[in-house]
C-alpha cells in the first residue's frame, strides 16, 4: 500500500517533473526527492506510467469504460455514445465566432451561443465534433446545411453560415444559424398559464411551419417540444434543428446515406410507430403529423399518450407501435369531441387515416377553434346510430325509441372507447326507459327529435356533433322555461335527460336538470304521480353519486314514505327506494343498515322484478354482508347472483366480470385461494376484452390477482400484476389515488420477499410519496409508511438514512399520538435495532430504554412486546460492553416468557432468553448453572444445526475446563442457519477472539 | 419521465448533500436492469456499453427539457457511482460463477467476448481505486466521473466545481498510478 503522504509528496514533484524531458528532468527528482528512495520510487513508476499514456492499459483508461469494452465497435458510433464523448472542450473562437456559453447538446452535437463581429449578431453555433465525425456524419452535416438553406419562413429558425473551421484538436464543422431568444413550447405554455385555446393555436401555428418545409421537400422527423421554441418578443413559435430531416424527394441512395439503418434517432415518444418499424424510406410528411399529435397531446394534457417511462428501448417501441393512446377525455373530460377528435386523428396508428398534411391539422384546429365543424370524424351520433341501428334492427322499434336509446349508447362508446356488447348492454337498458317515456309522453320523443334533427347532417350540411354536445345542447334548451310550453312535458324532458347523464357518469351535469324537475313537479297541478316517484328517485341517486348524502338520506326516506303510502310494501318503485337508501347506507359504512334494507328490497324483487333487479339486490346484499365479515353467508348470495347473470346476460357483460370479481374477494378472504385466482383471472380476462387498456377496473383486477399471489407466497407472479396496477394508475394520472398508495406498500412488501432491496425502498418511497400527497405530511398513516421506508432502507444497506427517516417518522407520530404510545415505541425499537446494526450502542440504549418505558405503561403487564423489549435491552447493553446492567432486564425477560407467554412452553423465545441470560452470566462471572437450564429447552426446541445449538455449544465450552474453546465452535456459530444479526455478529467475534488468544475486546 | 428523479437533480444542482444518496439507488436499478437485459443478451446487438447505459437510463429517468447542462453533469456523476458497482457486481459474480472462487479474474472483454490483451481488469481496478481514494480522493472521483461515467473534462470540472486544468493535471497523475499499478498486476 502507498502511504498518503508520500502520494502527496510525489505528486508536487510529478507534476513538474511530467512536463521535462531528459537531463532536466533527472537533476529536477534528484534535488526534489532529496535521498528519499520510496518517494523516488514512486515518482519514477509514476512518470513510467505516464510516459505510456498513449499504450496498452493508460490508453483504455484513457477512453473509459465505453471504449475499453467495445473498442472495435465502429459500426456504432450512436448519436448515444455521440453525447458522452470522452473528449471534447468547449473552444473559445469557432471561425469568426467568439463563443459565449454551452446552451445545449443533441445526438448531431453541441451547440453555443456565440457572437460575430462582421455582421455583428448573435448566433446558435452548432457543432459537429471532430473526434467522430465519420463520412456519414459529414455527410449527414452537409445535409442540414442544404436543408435549412432552402427554409425562410418564420415559423423556422434561419441559417446564417455554414462551414468547417480548423482548431488545435482537429477540424470542426459548424452552422451558425439565428440565435432565439426564448423558452421551448412546453416551459412557455406552463410559463404563461396558456388556455386549452392558446395551446391550440400554438400548434396550429407550428403546424404551418411544418407545412411550409414538406412543401420545400424537407420532412423534419425530430418534432419535439424541445425543438421548437417561442420566440419572447413575438410569441412566434419557431422550429429548430433540421438535423436529421431529409428531402422528400430524394433518391434512396440519399434516404439510406442521411442515418443508420436501424439507428433511432430523436427522441422515443415522439416518434410514429413507422418510424420504429426502423424502414427510413417509409417515412413522410404524416410523420412529422404524428409528433405533432404526439406534441398536441403533451401540451393538453401534460403527458405522454404512451406511457414509455423505465422501459427498454425495445419495450418502448413495442408499446408505441401497438398499444392504443388514450382518449384525451379519459384524462380530462373538457377535451370530450372535437380537440380529442383531431388528436387521435393526428396519433392514428395508420398513417391513411391520420391527417394526410401538417396543413390539414391546422385547418382542424383552427375549426375547431372558430366553432366550424371539424373534419375529423369521431364514432359521433349520426355515423354510430346509423350504424348501430343498421346492426340491430331488432332492437330499434321505431325511430323514436331508438333515438334515445343511442344517445347515451353512443355518448358512452365515444367517451369510454367500450365494446360493443356493452354499447348493446347500455342501448338495451335505455331502450325499456325510453319505451315507457314514449308511452307516457309523445312530446318528450319529439323534443329530442328535434333537437337531433337540428343538428343532423340532414339539417346542416356536413356538421357532425357528438353525442355530448347532442346532450348538453338538448340541457340547455330544456333549462329555458319558455321553450316547452307544458310544465309537464319539461319535467320529462329534464328527467330523461338527467337519466341520461347520470348513466353516462356525468353526475355534475345531471343534478341541477333533476333538482329542476322534482321543484317543477311540485307546481303542476296534474302531476302523475308516479313521474315524481321516478325523478325523486333519480335524485337521491344523483344526489348519493355528488357525495350529498345527507341529503340524498333524507329524500331516500321521504320516497319510501311516499311509496308505501301510495303503492305500498309489494311494489318494484318502494323496492328501488330501499336500494337507493340502502346504498347511501354503504357509502356511509353503515352495513347493519344496508343489509336489512337489502334484504327487503331483494324479496319484493323476487316476486315482481326481472331477473336483473334480482341479481342486483343479491349482490349488493352479499357486499354488506361482506363487508361485515359474515364471509359464509355472502358467499352463498354471490353465487346466486353470478348465476342469474350468467343465465340471463351476455356472456362478456360487465356485470358477470363484476361478479366474478366480488365472489374472487371474497374466496380470497376465506383462503380459498385456487377458486379464488379462477374467479379472479375470468373477471380480469372478460374486462381486458371489454374496456379500454388503462381502465380503473381492469387495475382494481389486476391489484386483487396480486393481493393473491402474495397471500400465496408467489412473489414473482404477485409482482407483475401489482406492478400492471400501478402503470394503469400512472397511465391514468391517479398516482395519489388511496388505493394507488396501498397497492405500492403491497408491491414493496413483496419486493423485498423477491430480495431486491434496492427496489423495494424505492417502491416504498413511491407509495410514502403518494400518501403524503393524499394525506398531508403530518398523517400517521404517512409516519407508518415512513417506518416501513425506514426498514426497507435498512435492509437495502442504508442504515443512516433509515435512522433519518425513523427519526422524522418518529416525530410525526408523537406530535400526533403523544410520546406515550404503543406504535412510537415500537419505533424507537426499529431505530435502536439500526443503530445496533452500526454498532452506536449508546444511542441503541437509549431508545430501547424509552421503548421499555412507553411499553410498560401502555401495554397490559403480560404483553409479549414487553419480554421482547428487556430482552433487547439486555443484548444491546451486553454487546455495549455492560454486562452488569444488562443483567436485571435479562432475568426481567426469562420470568416475563416464562410466565406470561402465549406459546406453549417450552418455545423458541424463551429459549433464547435462556441463552442470553447464560452468556450475561458468564460475562459477569456469576453462577452459569442457568446454561444447563438453557440445554433442557434446547434440547426440546431446537435442531442441531440452529443458531441456538451452537451458541449453546460456545458458551458450553467456555465454561466448561475441561473442553476449552476450539475454533470449530466459532466456525459451527458462523455456519447454523438463520438471519445474520448484530448479536450473531457479535458473538462470532468475540469467539474468534477469544479463540485467537487475544483478550475479550470491551467497549 | 418521474418529476421525482428531476426534483432530486435540481436539488443535487443546488449542493444538497442528501440528494446523491436518493438518486443513487433509483439510478442502480435502472442501470442494473438495463445491464442485465444486455447480459442476457436481449439485445440484438451484444455489446455493452456502459456510458450508453448510463446515457439510457439518464433519458428515461429525466425529462431533459427541465434539465440545465449542469444538472446533467451533476445526474451523470451519480450514475457513475452507480455504473461502477454493476460493473463490479456483475464482475464479481462471473467470477464466483466460473471457478466457484477468486482464480480467474473478469476482465471487461469477457463482457462482450472479444479478446483483446489489454483489456482492464475491473476488479483490480476497482481496489485500486479504494486505494486511490484513500491516497488523494480528488484523483479518484475524478477517475470514477471519467472511467464509469465518460463525463469529459468540463463536465467533471462542473461537478467537482474545479478548474478544467486541475482536472487534466490531475488525471494525467491518476492515470499514470493506475496504469503502473495495473501494469504489475497483470502476468
Amino acid at each position: 500500500m502507498t502511504d498518503p503522504a508520500l502520494y502527496q509528496q510525489a505528486k508536487r514533484i510529478f507534476q513538474t517533473a511530467a512536463d521535462l524531458t531528459g537531463h532536466e528532468r533527472t537533476a529536477y527528482i534528484r534535488s526534489a526527492v532529496q535521498n528519499n528512495q520510496p518517494l523516488e520510487q514512486l515518482v519514477n513508476d509514476l512518470l513510467a506510467g505516464d510516459d505510456s499514456a498513449n499504450s496498452g492499459v493508460a490508453a483504455k483508461l484513457e477512453d473509459g469504460a465505453i471504449h475499453a469494452i467495445s473498442e472495435n465497435d465502429s459500426t456504432h458510433p450512436t448519436s448515444v455514445s455521440d453525447i458522452l464523448d470522452a473528449d471534447l472542450r468547449d473552444p473559445e473562437q469557432i471561425g469568426k465566432y467568439r463563443i459565449v456559453r454551452r446552451i445545449a447538446e443533441g445526438g448531431m452535437g453541441i451547440v453555443y451561443e456565440a457572437t460575430s463581429e462582421n455582421p455583428i449578431r448573435r448566433v446558435a453555433l452548432k457543432i459537429v465534433r471532430s473526434a467522430n465525425l465519420t463520412a456519414a456524419a459529414r455527410r449527414r452535416f452537409q445535409f442540414e446545411i442544404d436543408i435549412l438553406a432552402k427554409l425562410e419562413h418564420t415559423g423556422i429558425g434561419r441559417l446564417y453560415d455554414a462551414g468547417t473551421t480548423q482548431t488545435s484538436s482537429g477540424d470542426l464543422q459548424y452552422l451558425a444559424m439565428e440565435y432565439i431568444d426564448g423558452v421551448d413550447l412546453r416551459t412557455h405554455a406552463e410559463n404563461h398559464e396558456l388556455t386549452a385555446r392558446d395551446r391550440l393555436r400554438l400548434i396550429a401555428a407550428v403546424s404551418d411551419a411544418v407545412h411550409y418545409a414538406h412543401q420545400k421537400g424537407v420532412i423534419h422527423r425530430d418534432l419535439k417540444p424541445q425543438n421548437i421554441l417561442v420566440d419572447r418578443q413575438s410569441q412566434q413559435p419557431r422550429i429548430l434543428d433540421f438535423g436529421v430531416a431529409r428531402f422528400t424527394d430524394s433518391d434512396r441512395q440519399r434516404a439510406t446515406m442521411t442515418t443508420d439503418v436501424g439507428q433511432l434517432i430523436g427522441t422515443l415518444s415522439y416518434m410514429s410507430p413507422e418510424q420504429l418499424e426502423s424502414d427510413d424510406n417509409d417515412v413522410d410528411v404524416r410523420t412529422d403529423v404524428y409528433a405533432l399529435g404526439v406534441i398536441l397531446f403533451e401540451l393538453l394534457t401534460g403527458t405522454s399518450p404512451y406511457n414509455i417511462r423505465g422501459k427498454s428501448i425495445i419495450e418502448a417501441g413495442r408499446i408505441i407501435r401497438e398499444t392504443d393512446a388514450p382518449s384525451l377525455s379519459a384524462i380530462d373530460k373538457m377535451f370530450a369531441g372535437d380537440i380529442e377528435t383531431i388528436v387521435a386523428k393526428a396519433l392514428d396508428k395508420n398513417r391513411t387515416a391520420r391527417y394526410q398534411s401538417a396543413a390539414d391539422l391546422a385547418a382542424d384546429i383552427r375549426n375547431h377553434l372558430s366553432d366550424r365543424p371539424i373534419t375529423a370524424k369521431p364514432p359521433t351520433l349520426t355515423t354510430t346510430a346509423i350504424k348501430f341501428a343498421k346492426r340491430h334492427t331488432g332492437l330499434v322499434a321505431g325511430i323514436t325509441v331508438a333515438t334515445i336509446a343511442l344517445i347515451a349508447a353512443t355518448i358512452v362508446s365515444t367517451s369510454m372507447a367500450i365494446s360493443e356488447s356493452r354499447l348493446r348492454t347500455i342501448a338495451e337498458a335505455q331502450t325499456q326507459r325510453a319505451e315507457t317515456e314514449a308511452a307516457k309522453s309523445g312530446a318528450v320523443v319529439a323534443f329530442l327529435q328535434d333537437m337531433f334533427a337540428s343538428v343532423s347532417p340532414e339539417h346542416e350540411g356536413q356538421k357532425d356533433l357528438s353525442v355530448l354536445e347532442f346532450l348538453d345542447a338538448s340541457a340547455d334548451q330544456a333549462m329555458i322555461e319558455s321553450t316547452i310550453a307544458n310544465q309537464t312535458t319539461r319535467a320529462a324532458i329534464l328527467r330523461v335527460l338527467g337519466n341520461a347523464y347520470t348513466e353516462l357518469g356525468y353526475q355534475g351535469k345531471a343534478l341541477p336538470l333533476l333538482e329542476d324537475a322534482s321543484e317543477l313537479l311540485t307546481t303542476v297541478p296534474d302531476v302523475d304521480p308516479d313521474d315524481m316517484t321516478e325523478t325523486l328517485s333519480l335524485l337521491t341517486r344523483a344526489k348519493t353519486a355528488n357525495t350529498d348524502l345527507e341529503g340524498a338520506e333524507s329524500l331516500a326516506n321521504a320516497v319510501i314514505q311516499r311509496c308505501l303510502d301510495m303503492y305500498g310494501q309489494h311494489n318494484l318503485q318502494t323496492a328501488l327506494a330501499y336500494h337507493n337508501l340502502a346504498m347511501i347506507h354503504t357509502e356511509k359504512g353503515e352495513y347493519g343498515k344496508s343489509e336489512q334494507l337489502h334484504r327487503k328490497a331483494l324479496a319484493i324483487r323476487e316476486k315482481l322484478g326481472t331477473p336483473r333487479n334480482v341479481a342486483t339486490s343479491l349482490n349488493s346484499l352479499a357486499d354488506s354482508l361482506h363487508r361485515q365479515s359474515r364471509l359464509e353467508e355472502s358467499l352463498t348470495f354471490h353465487r346466486r347472483a353470478l348465476q342469474i347473470r350468467r343465465e340471463n346476460l351476455d356472456p362478456d357483460h360487465p356485470r358477470i366480470a363484476a361478479s366474478l370479481n366480488n365472489l374472487g374477494s371474497l374466496l380470497q378472504e376465506m383462503e380459498r385461494l385456487d377458486e379464488a385466482e379462477e374467479m379472479l383471472l375470468e373477471s380480469l380476462e372478460t374486462r381486458e376484452r371489454i374496456y379500454p387498456a388503462n381502465h380503473p377496473l381492469i387495475a382494481l383486477s389486476y391489484n386483487n390477482l396480486g393481493t393473491l399471489y402474495m397471500v400465496r407466497r408467489d412473489f414473482v407472479s404477485a409482482r407483475s400484476a401489482l406492478q400492471k396496477t400501478i402503470d394503469i394508475h400512472r397511465a391514468l394520472g391517479q398516482e395519489n389515488h388511496p388505493n394507488v398508495a396501498r397497492t405500492m406498500t403491497n408491491l414493496a412488501n413483496v419486493l423485498s420477499n423477491l430480495g431486491d432491496n434496492v427496489a423495494t425502498a424505492r417502491m416504498q418511497a413511491d407509495a410514502l410519496q403518494s400518501l403524503r400527497a393524499q394525506l398531508g405530511p403530518d398523517h400517521p398513516n404517512v409516519a407508518m409508511a415512513m417506518h416501513n421506508a425506514g426498514w426497507y432502507q435498512h435492509k437495502a444497506g442504508q442504515t443512516e438514512n433509515a435512522i433519518a427517516t425513523l427519526n422524522t417518522a418518529t416525530e410525526i407520530l408523537e406530535s400526533r399520538l403523544g410520546p406515550n404510545h404503543g406504535h412510537v415505541a415500537h419505533f424507537l425499537h426499529t431505530t435502536a435495532t439500526f443503530h445496533t446494526q452500526l454498532m452506536q450502542y449508546d444511542d441503541a440504549v437509549r431508545l430501547v430504554r424509552r421503548s421499555l418505558e412507553t411499553r410498560k405503561s401502555v401495554f397490559p403487564d403480560d404483553h409479549p412486546a414487553i419480554a421482547a423489549t428487556e430482552h433487547d435491552l439486555a443484548t444491546v447493553l451486553l454487546m455495549s460492553g455492560q454486562p452488569t446492567n444488562a443483567k436485571p432486564h435479562i432475568a426481567e425477560a426469562v420470568t416475563r416468557r416464562r410466565t406470561t407467554s402465549n406459546e406453549p412452553e417450552p418455545n423458541t423465545r424463551l429459549l433464547s432468553s435462556l441463552l442470553l441470560n447464560s452468556h450475561i452470566a458468564i460475562e459477569t462471572e456469576s453462577d452459569p448453572a442457568t446454561l444447563a437450564e438453557a440445554e433442557q429447552v434446547l434440547a426440546k426446541v431446537s435442531k442441531p444445526n440452529s443458531w441456538a445449538a451452537a451458541y449453546a455449544n460456545y458458551l458450553r465450552q467456555r465454561t466448561s475446563p475441561d473442553a476449552p474453546l476450539t475454533r470449530q465452535a466459532c466456525e459451527s456459530l458462523e455456519e447454523s442457519e438463520g438471519q445474520q444479526t448484530p448479536h450473531r455478529r457479535f458473538v462470532i467475534e468475540q469467539c474468534h477472539t477469544l479463540t485467537s488468544g487475544r483478550p475479550v475486546q470491551s467497549r | 419521465m418521474d418529476p421525482n428523479v428531476n426534483a432530486i437533480v435540481s436539488r443535487l444542482n443546488s449542493g444538497d448533500p442528501k440528494a446523491p444518496d436518493e438518486l443513487l439507488p433509483l439510478v442502480y436499478d435502472e442501470l442494473r436492469a438495463l445491464a442485465q437485459a444486455y447480459f442476457r443478451r436481449e439485445r440484438s446487438d451484444h455489446t455493452l456499453q456502459p456510458t450508453s447505459l448510463v446515457h439510457e437510463a439518464y433519458v428515461k429517468l429525466l425529462d431533459q427539457t427541465r434539465i440545465e447542462w449542469q444538472g446533467k453533469a451533476h445526474f451523470l456523476a451519480v450514475a457513475a457511482m452507480a455504473m461502477r458497482r454493476v460493473l463490479i457486481d456483475h464482475a464479481r459474480k462471473q467470477n464466483a460463477l466460473r471457478r466457484g472462487g477468486n482464480l480467474d479474474r473478469v476482465t471487461l472483454s469477457n463482457l462482450d467476448l472479444t479478446d483483446d490483451k489489454d483489456d482492464i481488469d475491473l476488479l483490480a481496478l476497482d481496489e485500486l481505486l479504494d486505494e486511490l481514494a484513500t491516497l488523494d480522493d480528488r484523483q479518484h472521483r475524478i477517475v470514477e466521473l471519467r472511467f464509469f461515467g465518460g463525463l469529459t473534462v468540463p463536465e467533471v470540472a462542473t461537478v467537482l466545481n474545479l478548474s478544467r486544468s486541475t482536472i487534466e493535471a490531475e488525471w494525467r497523475m491518476a492515470r499514470a498510478w493506475l496504469s503502473t499499478k495495473l501494469s504489475d498486476n497483470t502476468p
